[in-house]
Formats: C-alpha cells, sequence, structure tokens
C-alpha cells in the first residue's frame, strides 16, 4: 500500500532531496517493494516527461522603452483613483458626523473657505453672494484676493461653527490637486477626469465658466456635504434654515452611499 | 542562496540604480523562461505575454527591493504570483467567450511549416506535449505553481518555498499530489507516452 509519504518521498528521492540516510532507508525498501518500485517508475517518467516540454520562444521582447519605464515608475491612476475615492468617503462621513449644529450657511462659507484660497479671503455676512457673483462673472481667483479685506480669514474663523469642515474641503483640494498635476501621460489624464466627471454631476453644478468654478467642481465632494447653493438673493429664513438642514442629511446620506460605493468599486480595480 | 556572478551583480546594481539599460539586460536573460513558465501556468499564449508584460513592469516598479537575490528567480516569483492571481481572478468571474475554446496549436513551436507533411514521430510529440500540457492545466493553481517550478524551471524545494510563500513540507505535499495527477491523468494518452513509460504503468497504480 503506497502512502501519501511515500509518494512524497519517492518524489524527493527523484529530485535528490533526500539526505543520506533517507535514501538509503528507501534504496533498502525499493530493493523489497515492488509496489513502491513500480511507483518510482511511474513517478520518474511523469517527470521525465514534464521536463522534456520545450523551453518556449518569447513572442515579442518585453524589455521596457523608456516611455514605459516612465509609465512604471508614474503612481499608478488605480492606486490614485482608490485613494480619491477613499478620501471622498471619508469626508463624506466626517461631513455627517460633524453635521449636528452648524447652520447651513456658515458651513458652506467653510467649505469655500477651505476649497480655494481665494473664496477663503472673503468676509463671512454676505459672502455666498459675494462668492457666487464672483463665480458666476468669471472674476478669477486672484482679483477676487485683492478685493477681499485682509482681516477677512478671521471673520470667516469666528462665524463659523468651531468644527467644521475645513479639513475637508482641504483634502478635497489636495486630492483635486493631485489630479490636476501635470502629466503627459494623456491616457491617464482622460481616465482621471472620468473619475472626477461623477462628483461634478453629483453636486449639481453648472457649466464650468471660470478657474473659480473649476476649483469649486474639484472639491465637490465637500460641496455635496452643504446645502447646494442657495439663491443668491436671499439669505435663508428660520423655516428656510430647518429644511435646508433636512436636504442637506439627505444629500450627505446619498453622498456616504457614493462616496463609498466609488472608493469600493476603486479599491477592488485596483 | 546562489551569489549572482560578478557581471549579473554590476548589472544587478546598476539596474537598482535605475539603469533602464541594465534592467532590460537582466530582462532578456530570462523573458524566455519567464514566458515559458508563464505559458505553463496558464496554457494560453496571449495570456501568459500579457502576465510576463505586467510582471516585468512589477519588477521594474521593485526593483530597489531586490537586495541579495538573483533577478531570475526573483522575476520568476513575480510571473508565477501574477499568472495565479490573473487565473484566481478569472475563476471568480468566469468570462463568456465569443470563440469556442480551442487548443492553443502552438505550443511547441517545433520549427516544422504547418503546411508541411509533419513526420509521424513530430506530430507524436506534439500531441504528447498538447497531453502534458492539458494534464498541467488541471491541476490545482497551488499544485501547477509548484509543478511548473519545479520541473520546468528546475528550482529546489526550498527556493520553490520562497517563491510560493509556504514551507518546504507543502511544497513535497503539493509536488507529490501535483506529479501523481498528471501522470493518472496521463493515463487517458497512454499511446503518447513515452514507451518506458507505458512498460512500467500498472493497475495496481491506482492502489495509492
Amino acid at each position: 500500500m503506497i502512502t501519501q509519504t511515500d509518494l512524497e518521498l519517492l518524489n524527493a528521492y527523484i529530485d535528490d532531496q533526500l539526505d543520506a540516510d533517507q535514501r538509503a532507508a528507501l534504496d533498502a525498501r525499493l530493493a523489497t517493494d515492488s509496489e513502491l518500485r513500480a511507483q518510482l517508475t511511474s513517478l520518474r517518467a511523469t517527470v521525465a516527461a514534464i521536463t522534456a516540454l520545450p523551453m518556449l520562444t518569447a513572442p515579442r521582447p518585453f524589455t521596457l522603452t523608456r516611455e514605459q519605464a516612465r509609465r512604471a515608475r508614474a503612481l499608478p491612476f488605480r492606486q490614485l483613483a482608490a485613494l480619491a475615492s477613499a478620501a471622498a468617503a471619508v469626508l463624506v462621513v466626517v461631513g455627517v458626523l460633524t453635521a449636528r449644529g452648524g447652520a447651513p450657511v456658515s458651513v458652506n462659507t467653510n467649505v469655500f473657505s477651505g476649497g480655494t484660497r481665494a473664496i477663503a479671503a472673503l468676509p463671512t455676512g454676505t459672502v455666498l453672494l459675494e462668492v457666487l457673483e464672483a463665480v458666476d462673472t468669471e472674476v478669477s481667483a486672484d482679483s477676487a484676493v485683492a478685493a477681499a479685506p485682509v482681516e477677512a480669514p478671521t471673520l470667516a474663523k469666528s462665524a463659523a461653527p468651531p468644527f467644521t469642515q475645513l479639513p475637508a474641503p482641504t483634502l478635497a483640494q489636495d486630492t483635486a490637486s493631485m489630479f490636476a498635476a501635470p502629466s503627459d501621460d494623456d491616457a491617464n489624464t482622460e481616465a482621471m477626469a472620468d473619475s472626477i466627471m461623477p462628483a461634478q454631476n453629483s453636486a449639481g453644478l453648472g457649466e464650468a465658466q471660470s478657474e473659480s468654478s473649476a476649483v469649486m467642481r474639484q472639491a465637490s465632494p465637500s460641496v455635496i456635504m452643504g446645502t447646494g447653493l442657495p439663491s443668491p438673493s436671499s439669505l435663508p429664513s428660520a423655516p428656510r434654515v430647518r429644511r435646508d438642514a433636512v436636504d442637506m442629511l439627505l444629500l450627505r446620506i446619498v453622498t456616504i452611499v457614493i462616496g463609498a460605493l466609488m472608493a469600493l468599486l476603486s479599491l477592488r480595480a485596483a | 542562496m546562489v551569489s549572482p556572478p560578478d557581471d549579473e551583480l554590476m548589472t544587478l546594481r546598476a539596474a537598482i540604480d535605475g539603469d533602464l539599460d541594465a534592467f532590460n539586460l537582466l530582462l532578456t536573460r530570462c523573458q524566455d523562461a519567464a514566458f515559458s513558465i508563464a505559458y505553463r501556468m496558464t496554457g494560453d499564449r496571449a495570456l501568459a505575454a500579457d502576465m510576463v508584460q505586467e510582471a516585468v513592469i512589477t519588477a521594474y516598479r521593485g526593483i530597489r527591493t531586490l537586495r541579495g537575490e538573483r533577478f531570475r528567480p526573483w522575476l520568476l516569483r513575480i510571473v508565477v504570483n501574477r499568472c495565479t492571481d490573473e487565473l484566481r481572478r478569472r475563476r471568480r468571474r468566469p468570462t463568456v467567450s465569443l470563440t469556442p475554446d480551442q487548443p492553443d496549436s502552438s505550443d511547441d513551436e517545433l520549427p516544422i511549416p504547418d503546411s508541411a507533411p509533419l513526420p509521424e514521430e513530430v506530430a507524436q510529440t506534439r500531441e504528447l506535449h498538447a497531453a502534458i500540457q492539458a494534464c498541467i492545466d488541471r491541476l490545482s493553481l497551488d499544485q501547477r505553481a509548484v509543478l511548473v517550478l519545479c520541473d520546468i524551471e528546475e528550482m529546489d524545494y526550498q527556493a520553490i518555498a520562497d517563491t510560493v510563500g509556504t514551507q518546504v513540507g507543502t511544497v513535497k505535499s503539493r509536488l507529490s499530489r501535483a506529479r501523481a495527477a498528471v501522470r493518472d491523468c496521463l493515463q487517458s494518452s497512454r499511446e503518447l507516452l513515452p514507451a518506458v513509460y507505458r512498460l512500467y504503468r500498472q493497475d495496481d497504480d491506482r492502489n495509492s
């Protein structure tokens, strides 16, 4: 009766992987056990048949060109996408966890202040109106900075609730700048643009009209956490704020799901 | 661990320092082996080529991590792992092919044009190789990797264990099961087997 242990011994014997004692012991058994000998012979023939398989020739050279090497060393897009999506999911979760309190207008103000340096420099209060006007009238980020009072950041901070989503848009901006980093890799750039698009659509923002609006689009995961863009012509009343708060919560829940799905899909793809 | 010869060591150092030509030189020395291993793992030339190309890119990215190890086994490890991952992924998500599965007739690249009449011996050799590959394809991925590394690349058990990330005892076990499975599988093609193999095939082998 040939056991699995016998088979392993026979294979090690064939591969010359037994030490002297094991080999001598097996030789002694082989001398008296015809079944063991038959097994050894058939296994040897099998190994001989497999090792006789010819070495194949590579169908093409697999050497890397300079361009392939450069791309290989660049951060793979999938990793970037996974990072961005994971960051988006984290942002959304943070946004929801910190959603209590926080008037929508203030939240929005902070979103913008974190999302773009130009907007951050604007004062609060009517800031939203000014920001929207700046975006709509295609005022560049630089000119918005120039027009803002110097003490604006302090004002913005004091008008805002303690937490807020300041880190969130900053992260989003970092993510956006990663995507926006100059690259010769057309394929990657296109793919990155594709990954940004869903977020843009979710934010429900209009056509890109200026640099400022482009930055806002890239920070859209954070914008989603806010109430969307309120009408510039009216600051919110109390019932409006409550309604906005409910809308905001719903939007955040939806965004959590989208963000989590994006992260899962990207990680799976990676 | 066997130390690389001096010239390989110098080339390897240059490659680790980012010299692409040095990397390509190391690669050209073992790309046929890499492709052979990938083909024996996958049974598909196109897929094998893709796996090797991806493994080469992975290797280039990680060349700086290669310290005190020879390039060839390191690259082959990446190839085997890439093939295993891809085959596992395909098992999880089987795709429906628009074309019926056909045996990969380009297997052994014997230097005989298709239009020429094949001498019987060459034809039999081709059939034997195809039969062996078909039997390898039926092995589990773990057994296949061990068998290919041992009997195609002729690695020792410890090197195989390092390559597939397991213990030597597991390698022994997988290898013995794999060879026994290939042997039993080849029984269905006994007429293709070398005479010495046929001579010693006995019915009582089944007792094992």
